[in-house]
């Protein structure tokens, strides 16, 4: 690959058409979720109301990434244990707009950790109830949509929920969360999440988590600091569920349906793919699902969330060989407005721009998630 | 120009399943009985250059309709390379996995009792 300056480059971010943020979060706190609890879920309100902080036995280190951007809390916040409270989602929509990005698309923050929770009744409360916050606040905001969250603990109630929001203007997909995902993305039992996303047209957005007490990936669990478990856990998580996706066939029974894979970056993903490849071929007999080798579904369905990118300035070609091993078409620029391991747009253009053509630029920068969300 | 070479006894073919590898011009060829035909492949995995031939000849594991249940199709075209396990099928030396990759092939002419490799 060599950097020529070909006519049709593009030279600066404002020549891009659009740009969206497939990676952008919510901070809905628990008052939240409460509030919007539906009358089948009001026996939780008395636990949400006498905990102080229900949830804060998810979080085992000191120091896990904070919420908002570091420059934001020391402006605003004297008390770090309102940092969820009374946010809504202007931060999300105001980061957003700082970093010149045109739109986001929006998952949750507290919730990411909703698979860690074991009590099935209790998960698909919070999922009604932070879903129908989701719902009611994104109304207030044109630069947003949002992912309804599922509660893998009950796929068939899942379906339902699907079902029952996805008419919604500003639903753009659901988030089946990748972390702590137990069996992973590919067992039998999801089926009715992925039939009902197929059915209204929703993309499957899974994104990953840091901090908390998970099943899974097991490497976590001898993670002693928030680092050691943030550098490792994104990648391996999305590397079982991706595997698990497809050497058991799910894009072939549901060909209609597209994957996210958000939170952990992209260098992972040419490693994964010529391995899922390789193994297509050397395991044949155990992959009858597929009739076709995993990169041909990958590059129908599959879809890949830039950030956290790294210190990409250091190497910019590095960069642009990795988005070419996968392919622009399948990459979706993501910032992870507002948190403070956010990716502004130059992060991603700045280093390719001048190793793609304006279309596979403005397709990475923000067409591919017009197409994937129907934004 | 192809020409012929023998390459075994039709004796030695003699039941479906039944291979004889040998040298045609410097290269390793293999004839395989198949279904009552006999069918020629190089004997050299395209993947990693390992003795495909001399690897089991297999089935091949399908699915069900709805995709879930596994089922074992018994017609034992597949040569799956004593390297890495790469399988091609004998017919056509197509991967029954992914069919950009194949490997070669060569005509079979049985005259007199003789098996004869076309190269």
């Amino acid at each position: 690959m060599s950097q020529t300056i070909e006519p049709d480059r593009l030279s600066s971010l404002e020549d891009v058409e659009l740009i969206v943020d497939a990676d952008a979060h919510a901070q809905a706190s628990w008052d939240d979720i409460r509030a919007h609890l539906d009358d089948d879920h009001r026996r939780f309100e008395r636990f949400f109301e006498q905990s102080p902080a229900p949830g804060t036995e998810m979080n085992l280190y000191h120091s896990p990434t904070p919420t908002y951007l570091y420059e934001d809390m020391t402006d605003g916040e004297e008390d770090p244990a309102g940092l969820y409270d009374d946010a809504k989602l202007e931060e999300t929509a105001a980061v957003t707009e700082r970093i010149g990005v045109d739109a986001g698309v929006v998952n949750p923050t507290l919730i990411l950790n909703l698979n860690f929770i074991r009590e099935r009744d209790y998960a698909v409360a919070i999922m009604q109830g932070y879903n129908d916050w989701l719902v009611s606040e994104l109304d207030a905001y044109d630069n947003l949509v949002g992912n309804l969250v599922v509660a893998p603990h009950d796929p068939h109630r899942s379906a339902e929920e699907i079902d029952r929001l996805a008419d919604e203007a500003d639903v753009a997909g659901v988030q089946l969360l990748g972390t702590a995902l137990l069996p992973p993305a590919g067992h039998a039992s999801y089926d009715p999440i992925y039939e009902a996303a197929a059915a209204n047209d929703l993309p499957i957005s899974m994104h990953t988590s840091g901090a908390g007490m998970k099943p899974f990936p097991e490497q976590s669990y001898w993670a002693e600091t928030y680092a050691e478990d943030h550098v490792t856990q994104h990648p391996f998580a999305h590397v079982t569920n991706a595997a698990s996706l497809l050497l058991q066939g799910v894009p072939e029974r549901f060909p209609d349906l597209t994957f996210v894979f958000q939170e952990a970056g992209i260098g992972y993903v040419p490693y994964l793919l010529r391995r899922l490849d390789t193994a297509y071929h050397e395991f044949g007999h155990e992959i009858p699902a597929l009739p076709n080798p995993p990169r041909e579904y990958v590059a129908d369905s599959f879809y890949w969330c830039t950030q956290p990118l790294g210190h990409t300035a250091e190497t910019p070609r590095h960069l642009a060989w990795i988005v070419e091993l996968i392919g622009p078409e399948n990459i979706l620029f993501a910032a992870d407005a507002p948190h403070p391991d956010f990716d502004t747009p130059e992060e991603l253009f700045d280093r390719v721009r001048a190793y793609f053509g304006a279309d596979a630029i403005n397709d990475m920068m923000g067409q591919n998630a017009v197409e994937v969300y129907d934004i | 120009m192809t020409e012929r070479y023998p390459v075994a006894d039709a004796t030695e073919l003699s039941e479906d399943g039944s291979r004889v590898i040998a040298e045609v011009r410097g290269q390793e060829i293999a004839v395989f009985r198949h279904d009552g035909d006999y069918y020629a492949v190089a004997n050299y995995c395209i993947h990693q250059g390992g003795p495909l031939c001399e690897g089991a000849l297999s089935g091949r594991m399908t699915t069900s309709e709805d995709g879930w249940d596994w089922r074992y199709d018994e017609d034992e075209k597949y040569v799956v390379c004593p390297w890495h396990g790469w399988q091609f099928d004998i017919t056509t030396g197509r991967s029954p996995k992914d069919e950009r990759y194949a490997v070669p092939t060569y005509d079979v002419e049985v005259d007199d009792g003789t098996v004869y490799a076309v190269r």
